[in-house]
């Protein structure tokens, strides 16, 4: 008897405990979505909100939970990291998700980009290279009740043709040269927005549109967290 | 008792031989597990060893009777020794990941043990050595030859090995190399310790087995090697070592490369070959290229030139394994001279290259930059491969010495241009911007003869999304090259950035500029300095003086970097910087720990140890700031470090150690000894005049030459500079024989702290200040000898210096 209400006990404690714990992150992740994200500039109500729902932490390693919420990318083994908030917020913003109904991305990670799109578009394609990371991030996504995203784990250089065309396709990677295939797999009017500059902590985003047949590139933020000329 | 003397000879030798192999092997290691500038730690690691076996000895000569038993034991333990701190980096800690230091202390904690477990391996040869001199200072003229001659094989016999083995096989084999020593002596003169011929067998079998079966390297995980090795149909399949670094061959069904490629293009890209060089892309293999359309080749910025004319010959400046001469071939090209330094890399572009039209082709395994000074010819196109961006073949070079990318390489590759020939360079986008600004920059700072019109006519540049391609004219663009760059640009939307008739910067295309950047643009254009020099980041033109193209660090700006890391957004390259003042404080801290230990352990005066803190702590920082700045120094003469570091270490090692045999005739000679700093510094002066008005000439000679010229220029300096340390502690020990220890601890610590400070002094000041700055240091011991001292017996203590 003592025993089962030991246990009853010790389970009540968990489930108490984990609620403590949601409500921590919860309120971090308010505070992320806050100081990181809006008073950056980003509006748009359906990626704050997305952001807001989104548990970071749980698409961190278990080592770096206490860093899932920093202002800043954290390395998730194997070379690659999740982006820094700010990153994956202003990438969602950009493509105007509201009115995007596919999405495709390339370079799932940990998923958390897939997950923060698929709180907003109708569905959610994404492609990662490497197994391991496919795995887990498959899993987790599977874990989370997140129908709405497809993973597939192949070269994202072919985008996937068989649910081609879409509105707007996220490169998580930075790359040499944007692959003609996704510029194919591209809806007119469709956005690409691929990172420029080291793999390690790009910051600045390029968008590529597509416009009568011919495409465009623009520099969206040159992040700037100090100032470049000085000493005016 | 002569067999015995002669097993005394040879364990020096064997010794002293793998002290110098051992230091050039871990650089070698570390370069690929990690990252460059390993170099200057490994030194550290070895001269605290030596400073630490200094302290060590008078010590534990007190404890152990048996000098013999004591030099066994610790032979021993020596030959052991790379392989337990082998085994502790590759398989218990797991290798430190440099990039991750920043921000995992578990990460930090791993480097600091690594350098600790290195370091006592050097602290257990340097005790070998340190325990032979003080028990046999009868024989010190031979032993001190046989240290010469043992110094000299491992710089030497580790160059040839490296063709052969891995790093780490070096290592155990230098283990395995001492065993073997004990052991015939063992057998010849056996010993009664059962433990020391256990350890011995244990040690030669261990040593023996992860020889033939080595431990596999542990890159960190940010090194193109492994994350190319997640790819899941990745195979490595080539590999091979060398003195300039291991060559892997990898490929995947994945590999892809075409930089500027256009927007607009829609054809096939093709599979590839990596081909790495220490764990990093240098060059890209193109697979069944018999059968391949190229036109990927031909919609890129890149192609741009070969757009333009034709060619009569073409000058390519490193060919990134074979890529940059198809497209070269796409051309119009009669006349191809392709220059390429690593061997290993040569053979497999020419493979490429063997068939109908090889007689196309001239190669040339030489360094593009000796070539461009040993060349007579001239050219109408020079091209010099994209620049990769930072954080990618950059990031972990970002202190390591680019003699292509300096002002002297730019104005020789403009001189070496036929009249009308273009230099072409590219330059992939990094934000902030900073490599392209400093190609910009260094293009603009090319003097062009006054007969030619301004800059401003002679640059054009074209960008897609994220490359920009610069072609600089020998002479003035004429409309019809104008309208065929328009027309270039127009088919594959690319924008012409700099068009030398157009007032603005055009952009049509690829909007990837801010203002800001567009201004630097335009000033650098103008050749408008002061701009520049107000970035936030370091884009003034790199040197031969300061080569260190992908340091973009002002130290002005430090805490505005700081804040960066602590933010996580700064870029890798960066943080390469960062590692070398990391290791510089961890070293530092060891070498202050040594100190600090010394200063309470010693029973003399307090001002005597004020006098030798200042005396021995100037000559140590000053023989380091001298060692490293020749090292960088004789990188662009040799063209590969590892041949620049072998020879300095050897040729410094047997100079100085000459010099401080013959400084036993000045000891008597009172302030007389004043001499030895003054010849030290007015011959340094020399030395600088010399490399700088020389430098071509010593640049063209050939490798023997180099050795002969090079050797007779800095073995005087070696030897003079083998001097004040002698000197010192006669001085010290006629006032108090108990300093000689202090002396020597305070000599390690302050050249350890050397080693690294003259890399950040190389980086920050340049090569010319940080030589002038080790001769003032020089000049300002000598203020010790105003007083005449008394002869003092200094033979015991002599061969401290040599590895100080």
């Amino acid at each position: 008897m003592i025993k089962i209400i030991l246990q009853i006990t010790i389970i009540i404690s968990l489930i108490l405990l984990s609620q403590l714990d949601n409500d921590v992150f919860q309120k971090q992740r308010e505070r992320m979505v806050n100081l990181q994200i809006r008073a950056r500039g980003i509006k748009d109500e359906l990626v704050l909100n997305a952001m807001k729902k989104v548990p970071r932490h749980l698409f961190v390693p278990k080592s770096r939970i206490s860093e899932a919420y920093d202002d800043g990318p954290v390395p998730i083994g194997y070379g690659q990291t999740i982006s820094q908030p700010f990153i994956v917020a202003y990438m969602t913003e950009i493509i105007n998700p509201s009115k995007c109904k596919k999405v495709l991305e390339i370079g799932s990670g940990s998923g958390y980009q897939a997950a923060v799109l698929a709180e907003i578009v109708d569905s959610v394609y994404t492609i990662e290279i490497i197994t391991e990371l496919y795995k887990e991030a498959k899993e987790r996504l599977e874990k989370l009740g997140y129908k709405k995203i497809k993973i597939k784990n192949a070269d994202g250089y072919y985008g996937w043709k068989e649910y081609a065309p879409f509105d707007a396709i996220i490169v998580t990677a930075a790359a040499e040269f944007v692959p003609p295939p996704l510029i194919e797999q591209l809806n007119e009017g469709g956005k690409i927005v691929i990172p420029v500059g080291s793999p390690f902590f790009t910051q600045t985003l390029i968008l590529v549109e597509k416009k009568n047949g011919k495409t465009y590139s623009k520099s969206l933020i040159p992040v700037r967290f100090v100032p470049f000329i000085r000493g005016k | 008792m002569k067999i015995k003397v002669a097993f005394l000879y040879i364990t020096l030798f064997v010794v002293s031989s793998i002290v110098i192999s051992s230091q050039i092997s871990l650089i070698q290691f570390f370069a690929y597990q990690q990252w460059y500038h390993f170099a200057s730690i490994i030194i550290s690691m070895a001269m605290i060893g030596f400073g630490v076996s200094g302290l060590l000895i008078p010590t534990i000569q007190k404890k152990f009777n048996d000098p013999s038993l004591l030099l066994d034991i610790i032979q021993v333990f020596a030959s052991i020794s790379f392989l337990v701190s082998l085994y502790i980096n590759q398989k218990i800690l797991g290798s430190f990941d440099s990039f991750l230091i920043f921000f995992d202390l578990m990460e930090a904690f791993k480097f600091f043990m690594i350098i600790i477990s290195f370091t006592i391996n050097f602290t257990l040869f340097a005790l070998v050595i340190g325990l032979i001199f003080s028990n046999f200072p009868h024989l010190i003229g031979k032993l001190y030859s046989w240290n010469l001659l043992g110094s000299a094989f491992g710089g030497l016999s580790v160059i040839i090995l490296l063709w052969f083995f891995l790093p780490q096989q070096i290592l155990l084999l230098n283990g395995l190399l001492i065993s073997l020593t004990i052991l015939f002596r063992i057998i010849k003169y056996p010993v009664k310790s059962i433990t020391i011929k256990l350890m011995l067998i244990i040690s030669i079998l261990l040593n023996t087995i992860f020889f033939i079966s080595p431990f596999e390297f542990y890159p960190s995980q940010f090194k193109t090697i492994s994350r190319i090795k997640n790819l899941p149909d990745f195979k490595e399949e080539y590999q091979k070592n060398s003195p300039y670094g291991l060559i892997e061959k990898a490929s995947s069904t994945l590999f892809k490369y075409s930089p500027g490629l256009s927007l607009n293009y829609t054809g096939e890209i093709p599979e590839i070959n990596y081909i790495l060089l220490n764990g990093e892309i240098a060059g890209y293999e193109l697979k069944n290229y018999d059968k391949m359309n190229f036109s990927f080749l031909k919609n890129s910025t890149l192609f741009l030139p070969y757009f333009l004319r034709e060619y009569k010959n073409v000058l390519i400046l490193n060919a990134l394994g074979g890529i940059e001469i198809f497209r070269c071939l796409n051309g119009y090209v009669n006349n191809i001279i392709i220059t390429e330094l690593n061997p290993v890399l040569m053979e497999i572009i020419k493979s490429q290259f063997s068939g109908a039209s090889s007689n196309k082709f001239k190669f040339f395994k030489i360094d593009p930059r000796i070539f461009l000074v040993s060349t007579q010819q001239k050219f109408d196109l020079i091209y010099c491969p994209a620049i990769e961006p930072v954080g990618l073949t950059s990031g972990l070079f970002a202190v390591q010495e680019k003699f292509l990318l300096t002002k002297e390489s730019f104005q020789r590759i403009y001189d070496c241009l036929n009249s009308g020939g273009y230099f072409t360079i590219s330059c992939f986008l990094d934000n902030p911007p900073r490599s392209f600004l400093k190609v910009l920059n260094l293009l603009s700072s090319i003097q062009i003869k006054s007969s030619e019109n301004s800059l401003k006519m002679q640059l054009i540049a074209i960008s897609n999304w994220n490359v920009i391609t610069f072609i600089l004219k020998k002479g003035e663009f004429n409309s019809n090259e104008i309208n065929a760059i328009k027309n270039f640009c127009d088919l594959n939307q690319f924008d012409f950035l700099i068009n030398p008739v157009s007032k603005k910067l055009n952009i049509e295309f690829n909007s990837i500029f801010d203002n800001q950047t567009l201004e630097m643009v335009n000033s650098l254009i103008k050749r408008d300095r002061k701009k520049s020099n107000e970035y936030l980041f370091n884009i003034s033109t790199p040197s031969d003086d300061k080569p260190y193209f992908s340091n973009f660090f002002k130290l002005k700006n430090f805490r505005n970097y700081l804040e960066q890391i602590s933010l996580r957004t700064l870029t890798y390259s960066e943080l390469g910087y960062f590692l070398i003042w990391i290791s510089f404080f961890l070293i530092t801290m060891l070498a202050v720990l040594m100190l600090t230990f010394g200063f309470y352990q010693t029973q003399i005066k307090v001002r005597l140890k004020y006098g030798i803190l200042f005396y021995f702590g100037l000559i140590g920082i000053a023989y380091m700031l001298i060692e490293l700045s020749l090292i960088q120094k004789f990188t662009l003469i040799f063209s590969a470090d590892v041949l620049a570091i072998s020879f300095v270490i050897t040729i410094l090692l047997i100079s100085s150690g000459l010099g401080s045999l013959f400084s036993k005739k000045l000891m008597s000679f009172g302030s007389i000894r004043i001499i030895i700093f003054i010849v030290i510094f007015f011959y340094g002066l020399l030395l600088i005049i010399v490399f700088k008005t020389c430098i071509e000439f010593l640049m063209s000679q050939n490798l023997i030459m180099k050795f002969l010229f090079l050797g007779l220029l800095i073995f005087p300096l070696g030897m003079v500079m083998g001097m004040p340390f002698p000197v010192g502690i006669s001085l010290f020990a006629d006032k108090d024989k108990n300093s000689v220890p202090f002396a020597w601890a305070v000599n390690g610590s302050f050249s350890v702290i050397g080693s690294l400070g003259s890399i950040l002094l190389l980086i920050n000041i340049g090569y010319a200040k940080t030589f002038l700055i080790a001769l003032t240091l020089y000049l300002l011991c000598s203020l010790t000898f105003i007083r005449k001292i008394k002869d003092w017996n200094w033979k015991n203590y002599q061969y401290l210096y040599r590895h100080h």
